[in-house]
């Protein structure tokens, strides 16, 4: 099959490692341009520079992440005129990267700074910012992709020298205010990123970025070097519009999240903490990891030790940035660790591919390749002074924006045991449900529900009827339309909320309304809240007389099987035989029966 | 050298994506189509990653054939 070798060059390019060299980025491209099978992103390039030579490295990036990048490049500085052109429209991108090279879009200004009057230099930034807005607000009406706007990177030495820094809105100042206003302008669009050049040119250094040939041949000054820094940013963001980041991050414990083997040195003697130099690099490495907490990434463990003396070291090294209560999922013991992710994913109840695993063991990490290439095994290879930067390096936990339903995401597995613990202790399904006193609260989405919308739609697998992985201008339009009704659904019990769980769209048509999708996140399943929903939908459709019937699709994949008996448990019934994995349904007006959920009490929409 | 002109011709039918054998050292620039001025660019970077060497911009304007390429790079 020919996507199995898109998935194995996938592979292979992400365990390559970050040691390509430019011979590497061509032939890998040449083979990726064959290819034509793999998961596509359409990827459209504007701006004022010269972008055929970032091309190698930008689709070989997209590769390493699972995506197969299609690229336009748009004439050379018509990025206003092109968001108007049939090519372009024809092209219909997800993502529009649009780069302005300063010394491009305002020769005199940037080569005669030293020469501006400081109302000048304000103009200067005024106008390069007016010219940023004018074309988002004309490309957010034009289409629909996420826009990847570029930051701008300062020179490495100021013409002006050390005097610079003293002097009244000197280049320093400039450029710190000019990418401090684009921040600020940027970020109430829900639809518009920021694509870190400057920090791009800040990682490999001002003169490894830019070669002043190149600008003075072809009107564009990055570096092969660069071209990979930047080609890898763009992924990054690729990975956060796709909604494809891993959930999970599954760690081995000794040497890895401590110098030392707990087996043999003990609690109190492996390292890590203040003090030693190694102990720090454990420390840091420890707080690396934590923060990514707050991404909402959970965190797991996966060892070959004794559990009962990995629990006494957790109750025991209370100074440890990680405690035991942080990992929502642990498979400690001696099988193979390949067993232990198995677990781990079934108790998190999350897909093998949403996990990352991290290994200071080149055979445990081979072994895990070999046996679950669908998970990201990462080797922390050397020292650990340079586990921090490893991780940094990983494009895979990338997110837009962080969500509240991101920062309690581990708090909610919490709550989840808590509720387990409950249910051990009520025989009847009913009386338990009963007990957890559920509140459904259902509302029209407005722009504000955007971001935790679009993060359902492109990460729910298992309730998930038709799963159409909706971009953030797709919903967008959706949101705004007359046509279509689209409802969130938040829940909470007496164990706490569980925040924004649930969504419906509806395709409103003269005769019928139409299922287009519906979603439930995996851990609101279980409890009804579905016939809840349900019960909305077809109280909606009771409100219009010419509305003869709800119709439904179900559209069978992997994953969502949780989903499949949904239309026919709630009275729809089969309309058309089953066509490869694809089901109609149909629920006349007059069968519409509410079915009651006297369990939950339901805040209509 | 002839190891040089192997080479080089290596790297052309890689930066270039053409078949071996249309490089030789004869070949000129107007010879070969896909041989643009983009192409020129990477051709230049793909040197200089693989001979270690710098051409200066009056250098690479005046790289106009294989025999150029080689030439220069037997005098550095």
């Amino acid at each position: 099959m020919a996507s199995v070798e898109f998935s194995d060059l996938v592979t292979k390019l992400r365990d390559g490692g970050d040691s390509f060299t430019s011979a590497d980025y061509r032939r890998h491209y040449r083979t990726l341009s064959a290819i034509e099978d793999g998961p596509a992103v359409r990827i459209a390039l504007m701006g004022n520079i010269t972008f055929d030579l970032l091309l190698p490295f930008l689709t070989v990036k997209c590769a390493q992440i699972g995506w197969q990048a299609k690229t336009r490049v748009g004439p050379f500085a018509q990025y206003f005129q092109d968001l108007g052109a049939a090519g372009f429209r024809d092209f219909a991108p997800e993502l529009i990267f649009l780069h302005l090279s300063l010394p491009l879009l305002r020769p005199e200004a940037i080569s005669r700074f030293a020469e501006l009057s400081t109302a000048e230099r304000h103009e200067l930034r005024d106008g390069i910012i007016s010219e940023v807005e004018n074309w988002v607000r004309l490309a957010l009406a034009a289409s629909d992709a996420t826009l990847l706007v570029s930051n701008f990177p300062q020179p490495g030495r100021m013409a002006a020298g050390i005097a610079d820094w003293a002097a009244e809105y000197g280049e320093t100042e400039f450029y710190l205010d000019l990418n401090l206003d684009l921040i600020r302008r940027m970020k109430p669009h829900h639809r518009v990123q920021i694509v870190d050049v400057a920090g791009a040119v800040t990682r490999i250094g001002a003169d490894r970025a830019a070669d002043a040939r190149l600008l003075h041949i072809a009107k564009t000054d990055w570096t092969d070097q660069m071209m990979a820094e930047i080609g890898g940013e763009i992924a990054r963001h690729v990975i956060a519009a796709k909604g494809g980041a891993r959930k999970c991050l599954v760690l081995d414990l000794d040497n890895t999240l401590w110098g030392g083997v707990l087996g043999e040195d003990g609690p109190a003697g492996v390292k890590v903490g203040q003090g030693d130099p190694v102990g720090e690099a454990y420390l840091a490495f420890q707080n690396r990891v934590r923060a990514l907490k707050q991404l909402g990434i959970l965190l797991a463990a996966c060892s070959k030790n004794n559990p009962a003396e990995v629990e006494e070291l957790f109750r025991v090294r209370t100074d440890m940035p990680l405690q035991w209560q942080d990992f929502s999922a642990t498979a400690i013991g001696w099988n193979a660790k390949h067993v232990g992710l198995t677990v781990i994913a079934d108790q998190l109840n999350i897909g093998l591919d949403a996990l990352v695993f991290m290994d200071d063991n080149p055979a445990e990490i081979a072994q895990m390749r070999d046996a679950l290439p669908m998970v990201e095994s990462v080797l922390l290879s050397g020292d650990p002074s340079g586990f921090v930067a490893i991780l940094d390096r990983m494009p895979s936990f990338e997110k837009s924006r962080i969500l509240q339903e991101d920062i309690q995401k581990a708090g909610h597995y919490a709550q989840e045991a808590s509720r387990a613990a409950m249910q051990a202790t009520i025989a009847d399904p009913q009386d338990y449900l009963a007990s957890l006193g559920i509140i459904v609260r259902l509302w029209v989405a407005t722009l504000a529900d955007l971001p935790r919308l679009h993060q359902m739609f492109t990460k729910t697998n298992q309730f998930n009827v038709t799963t159409p992985r909706y971009s953030l201008g797709e919903l967008e339009a959706m949101i705004a339309s007359r046509s279509k009704r689209v409802i969130v659904a938040a829940t909470q019990d007496r164990f706490g909320d569980m925040g924004t769980i649930a969504a419906y769209v509806l395709t409103i048509l003269d005769d019928a309304l139409e299922i287009d999708s519906f979603l439930m996140s995996c851990r609101a399943m279980g409890r009804g809240i579905e016939t809840a929903l349900m019960n909305d939908i077809k109280t909606f459709a009771l409100g219009r007389e010419s509305w003869k019937a709800i119709g439904a699709t179900f559209i069978a994949t992997a994953r969502n099987q949780p989903a499949a008996p949904l239309f026919s448990e709630q009275g729809f019934t089969q309309s058309a035989p089953e066509d490869d994995g694809k089901i109609v349904y149909r629920l006349n007006r007059d069968d519409i029966e509410i079915v009651e959920t006297p369990w939950i009490s339901v805040i209509g929409a | 050298m002839e190891d040089v002109e192997k080479r080089v011709q290596l790297v052309l039918e890689d930066v270039l994506d053409i078949a071996p054998g249309r490089i030789g050292g004869e070949t000129a620039r107007e010879d070969v189509p896909e041989w643009d001025s983009l192409a020129h660019l990477r051709l230049v970077t793909a040197l200089e990653e693989e001979f270690g060497v710098r051409f200066t911009m009056t250098e690479i304007a005046e790289l106009r054939s294989v025999a150029d390429i080689i030439q220069y790079l037997k005098a550095v």
